[in-house]
């Protein structure tokens, strides 16, 4: 059986656990942020709303909720060091749709980014693990 | 679709994105892995379908043009909010990293503009 910690691992039973309030605050702060982008890209043009379309509504909105908790500011703090390699993704994300949606259709390009988000943040956790074991 | 509703859909679905990543962030571990969907392209996906059914093909991508400046202000906030939350609470904390996505934001759109 492997202990190691850093394993990467699903627990699906987690989400009877999951708080509403919790997910009430994320839905608010991802419909608030979209709004704000979509109303920036109708003003200024959508390649300003396009700026917010990286705004940080979930980190927010975690470090929101657990404002009361200063005994939580650990697993805060892994949770954002967790975000840092997200958003890296993130920039690869965005560069993938600017580079490929004017050459092939943008909803596979699109995807395609999401997957590539996807590889870079996870091969960049393993890399970090490993280098800090 | 008239502009009030395109606002409105994209908040609709801005919303039940980051919520669906926020879900996937809960259920996954270790922390820092649970972190990166924290940091996911969920108002992205949300806000580019919607210009793509609204504007066309070409829009997205100068939404992607913009984002890229978003995205590299989104890695100094993540990595600003950790020393910060910890020497000033969650709230302080929060609120100048969010400061410091805005100027890197604004540093970045100046240099693309």
């Amino acid at each position: 059986m492997n202990d190691d910690p850093g394993r990467i691992r699903v627990h699906p039973e987690k989400i009877r656990e999951i708080s509403l309030p919790g997910m009430g605050l994320r839905f608010a702060f991802g419909m608030v942020v979209s709004v704000i982008a979509g109303l920036v890209g109708q003003r200024w043009g959508v390649t300003a709303g396009g700026v917010f379309l990286a705004f940080p509504a979930v980190m927010a909105a975690t470090l929101t909720l657990i404002q009361d908790e200063e005994h939580s500011r650990v697993p805060v703090a892994q949770d954002a060091r967790g975000a840092v390699l997200g958003a890296v993704g993130m920039i690869v994300f965005a560069v993938c749709v600017w580079a490929l949606a004017g050459r092939v259709p943008a909803a596979p390009a699109m995807a395609l980014a999401t997957v590539a988000w996807m590889i870079v943040s996870a091969i960049l956790y393993l890399a970090v693990r490993r280098y800090t074991r | 679709m008239g502009e009030v509703w395109t606002i409105v859909v994209r908040g609709l679905c801005g919303g039940l994105l980051v919520m669906a990543f926020a879900l996937v962030g809960e259920i996954v571990s270790p922390k820092r892995f649970a972190g990166i969907f924290a940091a996911g392209p969920a108002v992205a996906l949300a806000g580019m379908a919607v210009t793509l059914l609204v504007l066309g093909e070409r829009q997205v991508a100068e939404a992607g043009h913009g984002m890229v400046v978003g995205a590299v202000a989104l890695v100094a906030y993540c990595a600003s909010a950790v020393p910060l939350t910890r020497r000033l609470g969650a709230t302080a904390g929060s609120a100048v990293a969010m400061v410091i996505w805005a100027a890197v934001a604004t540093l970045g759109w100046e240099l693309i503009t």
